[in-house]
């Protein structure tokens, strides 16, 4: 079948008009819910009907895991010893042989009903960066939705920061426009395009000149990091075939938030320094950067799907007949960790925002299909993106259930004789202290995690032992975090994806305590 | 700084292939039972979980401690034990009776058991009636004055337990049915046992509602309620004294009898064998028993003038501790409160020992 430029568009099933397309993308819909939900059920009557098989893949798999665990720990380090070195390099003296003086950042900062304290500490973090603010177009993308006081914020903001940048502009994202969902990808999209308009072509900026940054509210970018971006932007061979991943560290309010919130926090954190070190495996994610060109090749991000920041690398990668890629800038953006007003209301926001990722998963109907309808990327390209993406998605699901849960099923489901086998009796033992050696690279965390955290805020001092102590043992928690905010979401998000159920967009709510302001990133 | 670069990837990648694929066998192997041996060769071994009712104990192997075990984790396993192979397990905590097993060792099995400590000084503290909240109290049953009685009284000690009198008129009750209380099936209530006064009835009528479908056949196949007494259904035991022995029939149907009466192949290729059935049977005559409160492996038996625990496991020389020595005829019955001795002369005490 020839190349059609129609699929990249594509959302869900529902959208494909041909009937047999829209079956293949529906059984496509139904795989990683398959593949998850098929091993937890396979260790199930496996631990009944043959519990000592049982045993050999969970002891087999503790180890698989264990060497991974050892594996990911080495690129997280490297990762963490780049991001320093990154943070300390003198980048405008990188640039400064580089024709860079024409190139223009855009940011766009889409925001809900965010309080204006939020909006105005995105706008405090971006005019402290070092980059010629004169070649910064910051662009405010509102939604109409959000009400009046909103829309208030953004004229405010326009008129106390305008001057401050080259451009600004404040966007207005009308509500229900036909074949869009309330999501930051439309609105972003649509600011895009407005700001394209009204400031590239009327000041007829070179759009291969024009870096554009989505980031979300509470991004804030370390002092260089324009100045790093533009510097890997051009030194990129074929630049305008690959988007530019910088590290989310969700340590903007990282004292306030509670222990589990810091958690997940960082383990979302690790796993994008993971990211950075595989580059072949490592897609787009939260904030991240591309040419406008590129982004003109395909309309802006998706506006009809939850994922936009991780499909708009699909999006070019099809675009392009696989010749795009994501270039780890290994340079970090600051954001917040999750904190409400309470406990609960903070548990529950990071469960909604880890359901909101793990929704991911409907990337991977896209990009088999994608795959199928496009012949010109290699075979070996398609099988190699197929089994990581798929691997991913399953191993969230299932890896963390396997580990701390499911482990224990042949000793509790495998009857009597199985229970007096010398197997049943090692399987706990060996699994646990497995485990524990695996989880030895929680000190690395603690380590990375604590080079990280701004200082302790003044009114938090004189408790200062307790915190810290706190703040190393949380990470006690990973085991619980990885399977209440990891597997259970992930398989949550899968199930609903097989069953056809969408998901909507779910803003993650920013609250911030009063006595936190911007923080100075050491960056 | 660029990412880490595409060698030391391949490289790390490879190590851990390399390390997963001697690894996991081996790992395996070492977790079904198998040790590595000088000469490349395999040893199989097995292992033996003791199980212990008992917390703080200290638990030695041909001699040689191996474990004291805590309060939390009472429990011992020991593997690398060559299977085809005997141990001797002593048990000790200090003021009970130690335990002692020697136990054959299966390859790749793990041999159960369970110890039986008793503390070595048992206390039956006298149980008195309570009245008008006066902490002097007179014992049902009893005489009026304290001398008179007939169960031992420490009299330094001269602990006693008010009960009301209601619990020990029930009690008492208790005592006076012939037999101890029969377990009942869900659906048959003890009222409708009273009003129907099945006790009297046949046999084969009183067995058809009282037991399982296999413990009733097998007690109509072998005329068990000819000459048989105490014969109870508990525990998925058919149990019964028979000419002053106790026995005991695995009655569960399709399943493994319990751990103590199954042993592992003694020899290789051969296969592990379990029995069904098994016997106390001593020189005294056994008068009643029950099964010991939380425990489906040790009976209380009692013979004329004294109870003991003895532990159904028979793999080895039985492990049997005193539970109450007299001079008279006593008997014994379970209750809420533990066990409850009661002399001819209808004083109760209730022995001071947790389950």
């Amino acid at each position: 079948m020839e190349k059609e430029d129609s699929y990249i568009q594509i959302g869900s099933s529902s959208e494909i008009a041909h009937k047999k397309d829209r079956r293949i993308y529906r059984i496509l819909e139904i795989i990683p819910a398959f593949l998850s939900w098929g091993t937890i059920i396979l260790v199930v009557l496996l631990s009944i009907f043959n519990p000592l098989l049982a045993a050999f893949l969970i002891i087999a798999f503790d180890l698989y895991w264990l060497l991974k665990t050892f594996n990911l720990a080495i690129h997280q380090y490297h990762n963490w010893k780049r991001m320093k070195h990154n943070m300390n390099v003198d980048w405008s003296a990188m640039l400064a042989p580089l024709h860079y003086e024409n190139i223009y950042h855009m940011v766009l900062l889409p925001y809900y009903k965010e309080k204006e304290e939020i909006v105005r500490g995105a706008l405090d973090a971006l005019s402290l960066t070092h980059y010629n603010s004169q070649k910064i177009i910051v662009v405010l993308a509102v939604e109409e939705r959000a009400g009046k006081e909103a829309l208030l914020i953004s004229e405010k903001m326009k008129k106390e920061y305008g001057e401050k940048f080259g451009h600004f502009i404040a966007v207005i994202h009308p509500d229900g426009i036909k074949g869009e969902i309330q999501g930051k990808g439309p609105n972003i999209a649509y600011a895009g395009k407005c700001a394209t308009k009204e400031i590239v072509e009327k000041n007829a900026l070179p759009l291969e000149n024009v870096i554009v940054s989505a980031f979300d509210i509470d991004t804030v970018p370390g002092k260089q990091y324009f100045e790093c971006l533009t510097w890997n932007f051009l030194t990129t061979e074929n630049r305008h075939n690959a988007s530019f991943q910088p590290v989310p560290l969700y340590n903007n309010n990282m004292w306030d938030a509670p222990s589990f919130s810091r958690v997940a926090a960082f383990s979302s954190t690790s796993w994008q320094m993971i990211q950075q070190e595989r580059v072949e495996k490592l897609t787009t994610f939260s904030s991240h950067a591309l040419s406008l060109k590129s982004l003109l090749q395909v309309d802006f991000w998706q506006k009809n799907v939850v994922s936009d920041d991780s499909r708009i690398f699909w999006n070019l990668y099809f675009a392009n007949d696989g010749k795009y890629r994501v270039i780890p800038i290994g340079y970090p953006v600051s954001m917040d960790a999750n904190h409400a007003s309470s406990s609960l209301k903070t548990f529950i926001n990071i469960y909604k925002q880890h359901l909101r990722w793990m929704w991911g998963a409907e990337n991977v109907p896209y990009m088999l299909y994608g795959f199928l309808k496009n012949k010109k990327i290699p075979k070996k390209e398609k099988l190699f993106h197929t089994f990581v993406y798929i691997e991913s998605f399953w191993s969230a699901a299932t890896a963390p259930l396997v580990i701390f849960l499911l482990g224990w099923l042949p000793i509790l489901l495998g009857g009597d004789e199985f229970r007096s086998t010398v197997i049943s009796y090692n399987l706990p033992y060996i699994t646990s202290n497995l485990m524990l050696i695996a989880m030895s690279g929680l000190i690395l965390l603690s380590i990375i995690y604590f080079s990280f955290i701004p200082p302790l805020p003044e009114h938090k001092k004189k408790r200062k032992y307790f915190h810290y102590t706190i703040g190393a043992l949380q990470w006690l928690l990973v085991p619980i975090a990885i399977v209440i905010f990891g597997a259970i979401p992930a398989l949550h998000a899968q199930t609903n994806l097989a069953l056809g159920r969408r998901m909507g967009f779910w803003v993650t709510p920013k609250h911030r305590n009063k006595k936190d302001g911007v923080k100075e990133k050491s960056a | 700084m660029r990412p880490l670069s595409r060698t030391i990837r391949n490289k790390l990648f490879y190590i851990s292939v390399l390390i997963f694929i001697i690894g996991a066998p081996l790992l395996i192997l070492y977790s079904l039972g198998y040790r590595f041996e000088e000469g490349f060769s395999f040893r199989e071994t097995g292992g033996i979980f003791i199980r212990s009712n008992e917390s703080t104990t200290t638990v030695f192997l041909e001699g040689e401690m191996v474990k004291k075990t805590g309060t939390l984790f009472r429990n011992t396993f020991i593997q690398n034990l060559s299977a085809y192979e005997s141990y001797e397990v002593w048990v000790e905590k200090e003021g009970y009776h130690s335990w002692h097993k020697i136990l054959p060792v299966g390859p790749h099995i793990v041999t159960e058991s369970a110890t039986l400590l008793l503390p070595k000084r048992i206390e039956c503290t006298p149980l008195l009636k309570e009245k008008n909240g006066v902490e002097k109290a007179d014992a049902l049953g009893y005489k009026e004055k304290e001398e008179e009685h007939t169960l031992s009284l420490n009299e330094e000690e001269e602990s006693v337990l008010f009960l009301p009198s209601l619990s020990l008129q029930k009690m008492l009750e208790e005592f006076e049915k012939n037999t101890p209380p029969l377990p009942l099936k869900e659906n048959v209530s003890e009222e409708k046992i009273k009003e129907e006064d099945m006790a009297e009835k046949e046999d084969l009528f009183y067995a058809s509602l009282l037991f399982s479908s296999e413990a009733k056949k097998y007690s109509l196949e072998n005329k068990i309620f000819e000459d048989a007494s105490f014969i109870k259904e508990k525990n998925n035991f058919l149990t019964y004294i028979k000419e002053g022995n106790l026995f005991y029939v695995w009655m569960k149907k399709d399943t493994t009898p319990l751990w103590f009466m199954c042993l592992p192949p003694q020899k290789k290729n051969e296969e592990g064998v379990c029995r069904k059935k098994g016997v106390i049977d001593w020189d005294n005559d056994i008068l009643y028993y029950d099964f010991y409160p939380q425990r489906n492996d040790v009976f209380i038996v009692g013979i004329k003038n004294a109870l003991y625990a003895v532990e159904m496991d028979d793999r080895s020389e039985r492990n049997i501790q005193p539970l109450f020595e007299g001079e008279e005829e006593i008997s014994f019955r379970l209750f809420d409160e533990g066990i409850v001795v009661k002399d001819k002369k209808d004083s109760l005490c209730l022995l001071n020992i947790s389950f």
